[in-house]
């Protein structure tokens, strides 16, 4: 195995029921592409590896050969032009380094703006992941204007480009956001950058249970402001975390507003110690606890979060968007956790660290049947190989 | 399966039906109807996919690319009627309505909420949200909050083959492949829209609304170009040059200076904290780059005449010309001032009567060329004129459209942007969906081109 990815032997398991037969770390986008054609050629399926903390998020793969490509040898910013707030960059630089070079000039890109740096940003956009802003600045999907990608046909291609808007041809980025690597190779990015707000300040006060901050973050949302998160939090205690961004008098004013509503709710006292707001699964999940994903309304939240109440242990409750991120015990069947979640007003589900015996059998995606078959379409349309992570997406796909 | 008022075959009566807003491609329907629920409509897609007819979805046909062109006749679907919100949930921001709800029925049917629509195009009280849908698109308020494509979430699509699925839903976050993210600016060709739902928007507590005066347009894009730089987001930054504020002048007496060359139309909004403080700095920006004024809307009724002049501003050019074309590239915007002045000198250099009014903020650039198209050889110039422009924003990074779409008009012009690759990937995404090739065939992808073909 290659001495440039010494942790894949730890996390191989999570992405397939065999190791790796290679690990490639291309360096260009010629050499991306030229592993691509190498790997058809071989038989080999492919995985994208980034920083590797989500590769455990989509399927196992089973009963394939497959190379793995580890992006991180891709790591330059190519091109960034702060006057027009746009940055190509190659999938492998990690959120921590992209932020400081946009920093140079007073702008960020929102995504990977939570507690993993170290994360690649090709791997936060095949995730489609956010954390605490996504209120504010929406999903990686809303960040990308552009990319170059890999496909099985040995081809390269480019979509998309580096103007803020665009609708020529078909969006197919907002296809390769939360794709999971399984529709080709991703091989460089372009994305919106925006001025950096000059002031950020939080407000976390204390709550009783999970619930009663779902609700006094509903009364937040009700408000109006415009907090960058808002975010019901639990783990060792319970709060409610509000964050305002901007121009310091109209964050202070906020603040203000934010602390009369939380009061209005009972929660005065800021929590000594919130839990927190991106409580980060493990790369590798351990035994007896799985984290799930949910996806519903804000008024639905707080039904979301009653129904898991008994086997919750860690959780995130981001209520203007309606997201729910928790660890939960497995005391119980999984088929009952969702059941319940489902009763109470669940959208979407995506089980986004499971237990390995779990995972030989669970699809970790719980999206709607009628749906499977556009997406196999797609699939077959953009990986006509099916080299790129077969089994590894929602359905199996 | 539909009732006789709901079809129309008509010659007279179709005549209509023959083209968008974009005319100078037509092609003849055969029949017109105008299904009045998902099922209706996927009734008739159904008949059309056995019958091996194509079909055309249409909205009320303001598209100005000629998406909703049935250039192969066929069956014409007008989701006109199917035009009623279907429920609101202020709570959760979400609209749910039929596609062929007017936008500005959604914003008035959020408004006793306090909530609006925020994709808000010129042409927003007469296209339907479907047709928003179809083509993405965006209007001035875009700058700040986004196209069309950041506030659907749901949709409910009539497939080519007749069948009725519901992509996304009313949750923020899309599960699986983002389907609703690539049918959003997809023109009607994977299928037929019956159902949205919407995200929408608080209104803004405090509006600032300016308007700056200029002598020159160059002074007026290099202010344009500082303001984005400096990090202040307006939530809309327009420009009109001076045959604009003349035609509007002629038309409405706005009280626009008639000897000005360009207006910038700027607008904050905000809490309120603070506003005051970014639009002084809005203010002084435009005066350090030679405004000869700058003032601020002084009541509600002032902001909304500033802003019925702007959305006027391209139909009052029917006063200065029979014809005119709007162009619809998008530019880097630091390249904002180069980009306008190398426009003036291909307008010149064909002797094109050329006008600008355009999101300026977004680098959405609509030079708008007017004319009379009885004079074939000034059509001749005006088509010249309009391709080099386009290669112009893809020369300097840009894109062939914006917000307008490919449709029919700028079909032959994605190799511009495009490799065969590119576009051979695209045309296996419309198979995917619509593999008989029924659903508004002819638009946005080319036919490979012969030597693409292998042999
Ligand atoms: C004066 C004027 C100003 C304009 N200003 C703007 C602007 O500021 N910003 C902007 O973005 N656009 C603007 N437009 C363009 C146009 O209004 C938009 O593209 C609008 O979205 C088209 O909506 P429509 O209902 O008229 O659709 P149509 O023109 O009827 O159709 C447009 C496309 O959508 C498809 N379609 C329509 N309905 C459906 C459906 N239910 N399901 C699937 N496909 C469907 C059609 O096949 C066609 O390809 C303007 C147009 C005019 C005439």
């Amino acid at each position: 195995m290659s001495a440039t990815r010494p942790d894949m032997a730890a996390l191989w398991p999570f992405v397939a029921d065999r190791p790796p037969a290679e690990v490639v770390t291309p360096a260009s986008r010629a050499e991306a592409a030229g592993e691509v054609s190498r790997a058809l050629r071989h038989g080999l399926s492919i995985v994208p590896v980034g920083a590797g903390m989500r590769l455990a998020e989509a399927n196992l793969m089973r009963g394939v050969e497959w190379l793995a490509i580890d992006m991180t040898g891709m790591n330059r910013v190519l091109a960034y032009s702060p006057d027009d707030m746009t940055v190509v960059v190659e999938p492998g630089v990690t959120a921590g380094a992209l932020q400081s070079a946009l920093a140079e000039a007073g702008q960020f890109a929102a995504l990977g703006l939570g507690s993993r740096p170290s994360e690649t940003v090709g791997g936060l956009v095949a995730a489609n992941a956010q954390g605490r802003r996504q209120c504010a600045y929406g999903l990686p999907r809303d960040q990308l204007l552009g990319f170059r990608a890999a496909l099985s046909n040995g081809e390269e291609v480019r979509f998309g480009g580096c103007t803020v808007k665009n609708v020529a041809g078909y969006d197919m980025g907002k296809l390769f956001c939360g794709s999971h690597g399984t529709l080709g190779l991703i091989t460089e990015l372009t994305l919106r950058a925006r001025p950096l707000p000059p002031v950020c300040s939080t407000l976390s006060p204390a709550a009783p249970s999970l619930a009663d901050a779902v609700a006094a973050g509903m009364a937040l949302h009700l408000a109006r402001l415009l907090p960058t998160c808002l975010a019901a939090t639990h783990g060792v205690g319970t709060a409610l975390t509000v964050e305002f961004s901007g121009g310091s008098d109209t964050v202070a004013w906020q603040i203000e507003q934010a602390r009369r509503v939380a009061a209005g709710c009972g929660m005065q006292a800021e929590a000594a110690t919130p839990p927190e707001v991106e409580p980060s699964p493990p790369a590798i999940p351990g035994p007896g606890v799985a984290w799930l994903r949910a996806a519903t309304v804000p008024t639905a939240l707080e039904g979301l979060c009653r129904s898991l109440e008994p086997c919750l242990s860690r959780a995130a409750a981001h209520v203007a968007v309606g997201v729910l991120e928790a660890e939960v015990t497995l005391r119980e069947p999984l088929d009952d956790i969702e059941r319940r979640l489902f009763a109470a007003g669940c959208r979407h589900l995506r089980w986004t660290r499971l237990p390995q015996s779990e995972r030989a059998t669970r699809d970790a995606w719980r999206v709607p049947a009628a749906q499977l078959p556009l997406m196999r379409a797609v699939k077959a349309a953009l990986d006509p190989a099916c080299a790129f992570g077969p089994g590894r997406f929602a359905g199996r796909i | 399966m539909l009732r006789a008022d709901q079809v129309l075959t008509d010659p007279v009566e179709m005549l209509a039906y023959e083209c968008d807003a974009y005319t100078i491609h037509k092609g003849r329907p055969d029949v017109v109807v105008h299904p009045e629920s998902t099922e209706q409509c996927a009734a008739v897609v159904r008949l059309c996919a056995r019958m091996g007819v194509p079909f055309t979805p249409r909205g009320t046909g303001t598209g100005l690319s000629g998406g909703a062109t049935p250039l192969c006749g066929g069956v014409v679907i007008s989701i006109m009627r199917m035009n009623r919100v279907l429920s609101v949930s202020p709570a959760d921001l979400r609209l749910r309505a039929q596609a062929g709800c007017i936008n500005s029925t959604i914003t008035r049917a959020a408004a006793p909420y306090g909530l609006h629509y925020a994709p808000d195009p010129s042409s927003q009280t007469a296209c339907t949200v479907g047709g928003n849908v179809a083509e993405n698109a965006s209007g001035p308020h875009t700058l700040k909050y986004g196209v069309t494509a950041n506030h659907v979430s749901g949709l409910t699509v009539a497939l080519p083959d007749g069948s009725v699925v519901e992509l996304g839903s009313d949750a923020d976050e899309p599960c699986g492949y983002d389907l609703v993210g690539l049918c959003v600016g997809s023109e009607g060709t994977l299928g037929i829209v019956t159902e949205v739902t919407v995200r929408l928007t608080p209104n803004p507590r405090q509006v600032r609304t300016l308007l700056a005066v200029f002598g020159s347009v160059d002074d007026a894009s290099r202010t344009v170009s500082r303001i984005i730089a400096l990090g202040i987001v307006p939530c809309a930054l327009e420009m009109m040059d001076s045959i604009i504020i003349n035609a509007l002048e002629d038309a409405f007496a706005m009280g626009f200076p008639r000897d000005a060359q360009a207006l910038l139309l700027v607008e904050l909004d905000g809490l309120g904290p603070g506003l005051d403080a970014e639009t002084a700095a809005v203010r002084d920006l435009c005066s350090e780059h030679n405004a000869r004024s700058v003032s601020a809307a002084a009541s509600e009724e002032e902001r909304a005449r500033l802003w019925f002049a702007r959305k006027q501003g391209v139909g009052v050019l029917g006063r200065v010309a029979p014809n005119k074309v709007t162009q619809d590239g998008l530019i880097p915007r630091s390249r904002l001032p180069e980009v306008l002045a190398r426009i003036r000198a291909i307008a010149e250099r064909h002797s094109v009567r050329l006008c600008n009014i355009f999101h300026a903020g977004d680098g959405n650039l609509h030079p708008c060329v007017i004319f009379d198209e009885r004079d074939p050889d000034e059509l001749r110039r005006v088509l010249a004129a309009n391709e080099e422009i386009l290669r112009l924003c893809v020369e300097v990074g840009g894109s062939i459209t914006g917000e307008h779409g490919v449709g029919v008009e700028k079909r032959d012009a994605m190799p511009l942007m495009f490799s065969e690759a590119d576009l051979a990937a695209m045309r296996r995404v419309k198979a995917a969906f619509d593999p008989a090739g029924l659903c508004n065939p002819g638009k946005i992808v080319p036919e490979p081109s012969a030597e693409a073909v292998p042999a």
